[in-house]
């Protein structure tokens, strides 16, 4: 007990937290959404997606920290956004070379991971200015929580638009498809609500009174 | 002290230096598998809809011993050597993005054997049915007109050369009919050209 308490004080359990509801990135920062309506109709690409970014996030923001010190302050964007299509890359390329069928599913998103604000978020607010270890924590929160927010959508959508789970029938057959739900729109939905439902639990609002 | 331009640049080549070493690595890794899983997707299909066992590790093999590969300038025939069945590539613009298919057809280059859709990227759930299976069913034994090629609608008569349209899916039915039938036009052309399976 006393252990759980004083967990609660330690760095990594803050900045765990921080990622994965405070500062959730979808969520509250409201970053990567582009990809979070794409890819959410079905959950296998939501969980291949948030792995694939998550990945990204830790590789890039962990390189990043580890040279912090060299960078010089002028070209450190263009050093994240080398680093970052580094990885992305090496994502691509194993995705391809391994997981072709989730590869062809997920299509030019995987490229896309480039552009998502999520990565350079970190990589620039974070990893310049703490050591690797918190770097790989932070960069962990940030996947787990676009992870989780995707795969909390893909379910919904999923369940709605197919009447499947991980292709898994869980609606009764008589069950009617809702085809806006397989499409970005449907996303946004689900998105608005969850939004709204995490703003009100963490009490996190725009403006004061 | 180094000038701080000169450390701009030379930590700029550093670091061009390592990822794309980096990355010729990743390509010297996966080069190999990627281009497999391409070939992997056609020859798998062609070799479905012969009616071949086959696995991922020996597709390449059995394709090699069952098809012949005829090469023209336009278009790439693959004849299966028992049966003749003959199959290509068909391709266009679809709602979203580019469609590829394979399409099998028997030896009177009419009727249809196999259809199998390679790569898409249409509504999940709408127009992206062009690629599920039980679709794709309804593809053979259909007997393609030498005029007008097939017939996919929404409202069928009956007819030898008619496929029902997806529902919801109208814009992508169109497009795929526009494409089969462009490249069946060709394809007979080029076929018949050449006098046929003859060597």
């Amino acid at each position: 007990m006393i252990k759980l308490i004083r967990m609660k004080y330690t760095k990594w359990y803050n900045i765990m937290r921080e990622g994965l509801s405070r500062n959730n990135p979808i969520l509250i920062a409201v970053l990567g959404i582009c990809s979070a309506l794409a890819i959410t109709n079905r959950v296998d690409n939501a969980i291949a997606m948030g792995i694939g970014v998550t990945f990204v996030i830790i590789a890039s923001s962990a390189t990043v920290s580890l040279i912090r010190q060299f960078i010089p302050g002028r070209v450190r964007m263009v050093t994240y956004m080398a680093i970052i299509s580094t990885f992305v890359i090496a994502v691509q390329m194993f995705m391809e070379g391994f997981l072709p069928d989730i590869a062809e599913e997920l299509g030019p998103y995987v490229g896309l991971i480039i552009t998502n604000c999520i990565v350079m978020g970190r990589a620039e607010a974070f990893a310049s200015k703490n050591p690797v270890k918190y770097t790989v924590i932070d960069g962990l929160a940030n996947g787990l929580g676009y992870l989780f927010v995707l795969v909390s959508i893909a379910v919904v959508r999923e369940a709605l638009a197919f009447g499947t789970i991980l292709d898994m029938r869980v609606m009764p057959s008589t069950w009617v498809n809702w085809t806006v739900m397989a499409i970005a729109p449907g996303g946004f939905f689900i998105l608005g609500l969850y939004i709204w439902i995490m703003r009100s639990m963490t009490k996190n609002y725009e403006t004061q009174g | 002290m180094m000038h701080p331009h000169v450390k701009i640049i030379s930590f700029m080549v550093v670091l061009g230096l390592i990822v794309s070493g980096f990355l010729v690595g990743m390509d010297l890794l996966t080069r190999d598998r990627i281009e497999r899983n391409q070939a992997y997707r056609l020859q798998a299909a062609i070799l479905a809809a012969n009616d071949y066992d086959f696995t991922i590790g020996n597709f390449a093999e059995v394709f090699e011993a069952n098809i012949d590969t005829i090469e023209t300038d336009e278009i790439t025939f693959y004849v299966d050597q028992d049966s003749g069945n003959i199959s290509f590539v068909i391709e266009g613009g679809g709602v979203w993005g580019p469609i590829t298919a394979v399409m099998t057809l028997e030896p009177d280059f009419r009727t249809i054997v196999a259809m199998r859709v390679l790569s898409q990227e249409e509504t999940p759930g709408l127009g992206g049915v062009v690629a599920e299976a039980d679709y794709l069913a309804k593809y053979v034994g259909v007997i393609l007109d030498p005029e007008t090629g097939i017939n996919i609608t929404h409202n069928p008569t009956g007819a030898d050369n008619e496929v029902d349209a997806i529902t919801g899916g109208t814009r992508t039915s169109a497009s795929f009919e526009w494409m089969i039938n462009q490249r069946y036009q060709t394809a007979k052309q080029v076929w018949e050209d050449r006098g046929g399976d003859d060597e």
